[in-house]
């Protein structure tokens, strides 16, 4: 016997357990004390003591036993285990040879996989920064709470303010509560730095905001204290990377709206304080150059954000009545006084809103992540089936091998290690996939954009376990099969070539993946439907004929060289060929506008106004030509004049549904509104002007009222300016930028863009949701197909002898194509309700997140189905064209 | 008696076992026999340091034990010589020759051939 049949032997023979050690110890002995026995007999010894000779000429017999008995069960322990290695070296270098040979499959169900587990990964990541975790770089985040305010409102239900008045956040610090509190807020103010000139979003910061959070500075220091002396200035890690050319910007200087700053330190990367939103820089609140006349007293002026971190012991009920109390004692003397009114701690994590619901990028996050596992589940359905082919392909060789006596742990530890190669492999591929497309979905998806501080060892156990989850999965069914296959039965069969059991799983792995196709391009179809609507949603305002501008002075120009430097750029742009007309404004539709409260006489309480109503009262300061520019008619009254100056008596127009709710009556015209407070001067309607949508994702109007330019009740240094143009607008945003900067210096930090883009931040979830929806869908639908065509190919490759026969009998090639289409036709029926099924169920919860679009949309329904079934149907060709090539006389003598 | 003595004599138990498996294969009452008689009657093993020196060459792999049937019908483990065995009784073989020589020098040197 050679030594390479002996160690093929090993895996035949079980391995020796103790029960068999001490059988075949025992055994020895014995033989060796019968021949001794024997051999006394032999020289004379009396047979009743030869026995007991024996045994004493041994000489400790039992212990005897006791050593060898040890000595083996060790030399077993050593040699199964040098087995198990060397088993798993001879199955590895099988499989590795057997998955060679197959190029192609391999390359399929890697692929497949790999979009499945990277998609997933990837959508994981992202659903932590927006669901599930705090902003990053702060100590112990989940005890850090924002302070909201919940009170009654004179004209309009209750609210939660975000923000708290500055003298309320001083009388609260200096309570000393049982909570460290800090205060900032976000503005935007052009910087300059360099080469760069733009708008940047500076969060100012009261003192204690950094020793609250716990964040430690990259480079240089954080500042602490509201100095006003110094201008100190911490930047962002990625306005240093991506403004800042210089590696060592500690001590060097920025201009932030004309001031300058002091580079003191850089915030670690990823870092946005409190809130989610990308911070450029991080200045001292009593420095800041931006902050509205009398903020430091005014009892109105909600510009605050506290944070709150408890001391040890505190929870969220003790702060949240401390702070009401200190809340309601500080506002006892104000005329708006709301005794109700109380103070509401909210989690720094950023899915929620301050009320605890999710926004709308996370629900479309968890969708999306719910996709993405259903891409994942027709990848595993799709490899499981595969494999499930190659395992009936190996069925003979499979019983002949357990007939042998090869065990079937063995067998098993085959089908796994070959999943385990397939899932490696995937996995690798996976993370390649998401280095590259994970920062693309995270500019799609996150806020912040890109600038996500990433943890490639975390991301990659997930992906590894992810991976494993996968692998565990789709070998479920191959080993299922292997585990009930009968020796004999595919012994008796194997020649014949057809085998109802493993066909049975296929389909029902075929039938997943059509469903799950079939959910997910339902899906696609309804965001398709939804943009669709969005798209066609009339606004009131022509957007697509209009260039915008925002000019933003900062404050190199005070409001009365804002306005000229305003009118001076109008003509400018007046005069560029193209242009037809121009107007500008303050604020802009779809912009952040006020809504000061305003009061109407006859009315105690605004009808229609508040949330869920028609919303706040908003208006824009605009010039004469404004409505003319934006496409909006004038329904009675007249527009605005030159004439309508800052010194001639002021005058308002308002919007359809304004003048409907407010004076039912019909009788708006000549009627008076008054701004911020009854006791302020009366603005004349003088005009109705055209509903428009309040934004362009609603379907209700808004209540929006339009002033003169000059009589706007606030003074600002920067303006829109909206040219309409017959001409493709990309075309005109360069020469518009060129007229609107003109030369006059130092020039305003200026943004020119087509205004169908202000309305992209609305429609964004939409977009988001059509994006990946369709790219996810047709990648099952892909996928799905691939599996068909697996299933199908190989029934007719088993059936070919059946088929020959029934072609040599005369059946008729139509008759062998109903034949075949006809087992792929019920498969895909079957998944097409199934999936249609679920899409219903699933439809459900969409709901909120469509537009105007039914979850049970017909279009979207009879759409994704005849894509699936197109997909089968090309799916079904190569097959069937063999099938019907099927050469009888071929066939039969194979047999 | 010192390590090197006992090393010694398990080495040379160890050497004896290999060499009479080399003849043929054996089952453990035969080796002993074999060793007793190759040494003339003059070196009588204890069977539980045989058995013990057996299990030991068979978990190195030196030898490999199978179940046969004995000429008398008997089931009875024999064991034979591995490629590795067969390697051991080469190697200390000729260390035991060598061992034995100048011991033998040591043992008959003349006083006069010393100084």
């Amino acid at each position: 016997m050679t030594s390479e049949e002996f160690s093929n032997r090993r895996h035949v023979e079980m391995p020796p357990n103790s029960a068999r050690i001490h059988k075949a110890i025992d055994d020895e002995l014995a033989f060796h004390i019968d021949e001794r026995v024997r051999e006394l007999i032999a020289s004379g010894v009396q047979p009743h003591l030869a026995r007991d000779r024996a045994s004493a000429e041994f000489g400790g017999l039992d212990a005897t036993r006791r050593d060898l008995q040890r000595i083996d069960a060790d030399a077993s322990r050593r040699q199964s285990l040098v087995d198990l290695v060397a088993d798993f070296w001879i199955d590895l270098r099988r499989t590795t040879r057997v998955l060679s040979r197959r190029p192609g499959y391999v390359i399929i169900a890697a692929f497949t996989l790999a979009l499945g587990i990277g998609a997933n990964a990837t959508m994981f990541a992202v659903t932590d920064r927006l669901l599930l975790s705090p902003p990053p770089h702060i100590r112990d985040a989940r005890d850090v709470v924002h302070l909201r305010f919940d009170e009654a409102q004179a004209q309009s239900g209750r609210i939660i303010w975000v923000g708290a008045p500055y003298p309320f956040f001083i009388a609260l610090r200096d309570a000393k509560p049982h909570f460290d509190v800090a205060g900032y807020t976000n503005q935007s103010m052009p910087v300059r730095a360099g080469e760069t000139h733009r708008t940047a979003s500076v969060t100012a910061v009261t003192s204690g905001y950094f020793s609250l959070l716990g964040t430690r500075p990259e480079m240089g220091r954080f500042f602490d204290g509201d100095a006003s002396g110094e201008r100190p200035v911490v930047i962002s890690h990625s306005f240093w990377t991506r403004d800042l050319a210089s590696a060592d910007v500690v001590g060097t200087h920025i201009r932030l709206n004309g001031e300058r700053y002091t580079i003191v330190g850089v915030a670690p990367r990823g870092f946005t304080g409190a809130g989610i939103m990308p911070v450029d820089a991080f200045i001292p609140l009593g420095s800041s150059p931006a902050l509205p006349v009398g903020w430091q007293t005014r009892q109105n002026l909600r510009m605050l954000m506290v944070v709150a971190r408890p001391h040890p012991g505190t929870t969220p009920p003790t702060m949240e009545a401390e702070a009401t109390r200190l809340y309601q004692t500080s506002r006892r003397e104000l005329p708006q006084f709301d005794s109700t009114a109380r103070v509401v701690t909210a989690t720094l994590v950023p899915g929620r809103k301050p009320e605890g619901e999710m926004t709308t990028d996370a629900r479309v996050t968890v969708w999306l992540q719910g996709v993405s596992i259903l891409v994942l589940i027709i990848a595993i359905a799709n490899v499981a089936n595969l494999m499930l082919l190659r395992g009936l392909e190996r069925r003979r060789e499979t019983a002949v091998a357990v007939a042998l006596g090869v065990s079937r742990t063995r067998l098993l530890r085959g089908v796994m290690l070959e999943s385990l190669l397939l899932g490696a492999l995937a996995a690798l591929m996976a993370v390649m996939l998401s280095r590259w497309s994970g920062p693309f979905l995270w500019s799609l998806l996150l806020p912040m954009g890109a600038d996500v501080a990433t943890t490639p060892l975390r991301d990659s156990i997930l992906t590894g376990l992810i991976a494993l989850g996968s692998v565990l999965a789709m070998s479920a069914v191959p080993v299922a099969l292997q585990l009930r296959t009968k020796v004999s039965d595919v012994l008796r069969e194997a020649a014949r070539g057809s085998s109802t059991r493993g066909t049975l799983a296929g389909d029902a792995l075929v039938v997943t993946q059509v469903a799950c196709a079939v959910v997910l391009l339902v899906g696609s179809g309804l965001f398709v439907r939804s943009m669709w609507r969005l798209d066609g949603l009339n606004l009131g305002f022509e957007v697509n004929r209009i260039v915008a501008v925002h000019i933003d002075h900062g404050q190199v120009r005070d409001a009365e060289g804002a306005a000229r430097f305003l009118r001076d750029a109008e003509a400018r742009v007046r005069a560029l060929p193209g242009v037809d007309l121009v107007s500008t404004s303050l604020t802009a539709p779809y912009r952040p506008s006020y809504s000061p409260p305003i009061y109407v006489a006859g009315h105690e309480r605004l009808p229609g106004v508040g949330p869920g109503a028609l919303g706040y009262p908003s208006f824009i300061a605009v010039s004469p030509q404004f409505f003319q520019v934006l496409g909006l008619t004038l329904q009675q009254g007249r527009g605005f004049e030159a004439g309508d100056g800052a010194a001639a008596s002021f005058v308002t127009i308002v919007d359809a549904t304004m003048a409907r709710t407010f004076w039912p009556a019909g009788d708006a015209i000549g009627r008076c509104i008054r701004i911020g407070a009854d006791t302020m001067p009366c603005r004349t309607v003088v005009g109705i002007v055209q509903d428009s949508k309040r934004s362009p994702i609603e379907t209700n109007h808004s209540l929006r009222y339009y002033l003169p330019l000059a009589q706007a009740p606030v003074s600002q240094t920067n303006h829109y300016l909206f040219a309409r143009t017959a001409l493709p607008t990309a075309a005109l945003v360069a020469p518009v930028r060129d007229a609107v900067l003109g030369s006059e210096s130092p020039s305003p930090v200026v943004e020119v863009l087509p205004m169908t883009k202000f309305l992209e931040p609305y429609t964004r979830p939409w977009r988001l949701g059509r994006a990946v929806f369709v790219a996810f869908g047709v990648l099952a639908t892909t996928i799905a197909a691939i599996g068909l065509y697996g299933v199908i190919s190989y029934g007719i490759v088993q059936r070919r002898r059946e088929l020959g026969i029934r072609l040599a009998l005369g059946a008729t090639r139509g008759a062998v194509l109903r034949l075949v289409l006809g087992g792929a036709g019920k498969r895909t029926v079957v998944g097409l309700v199934a999936g249609s099924v679920g899409a219903v169920l699933l439809g459900s919860g969409l709901r909120d997140l469509l537009f105007q679009t039914s979850p049970t949309d017909g279009p979207a329904f009879v759409g994704s189905m005849v894509v699936v079934l197109l997909a089968t149907i090309i799916a079904c060709i190569v097959p069937v064209t063999l099938a019907v090539r099927v050469d009888p006389t071929i066939t039969l003598k194979a047999e | 008696m010192g390590d090197t003595g006992l090393d010694l004599l398990r080495g040379t138990l160890d050497l004896m076992l290999l060499k009479a498996l080399a003849w043929q294969p054996m089952h453990g009452y035969a080796a002993a026999k074999w060793v007793r008689a190759a040494s003339r009657e003059t070196i009588g093993v204890e069977d539980r340091a045989l058995y013990i020196a057996l299990h030991r060459l068979e978990a190195r792999k030196h030898i490999r034990g199978k179940w046969r049937m004995t000429s008398t019908g008997r089931r009875a483990k024999f064991y034979e010589l591995t490629a590795a065995g067969r390697a051991r009784l080469k190697s200390d073989t000729s260390q035991w020759d060598e061992y034995v020589r100048a011991m033998s020098y040591v043992l008959h040197a003349k006083p006069e051939s010393a100084s």
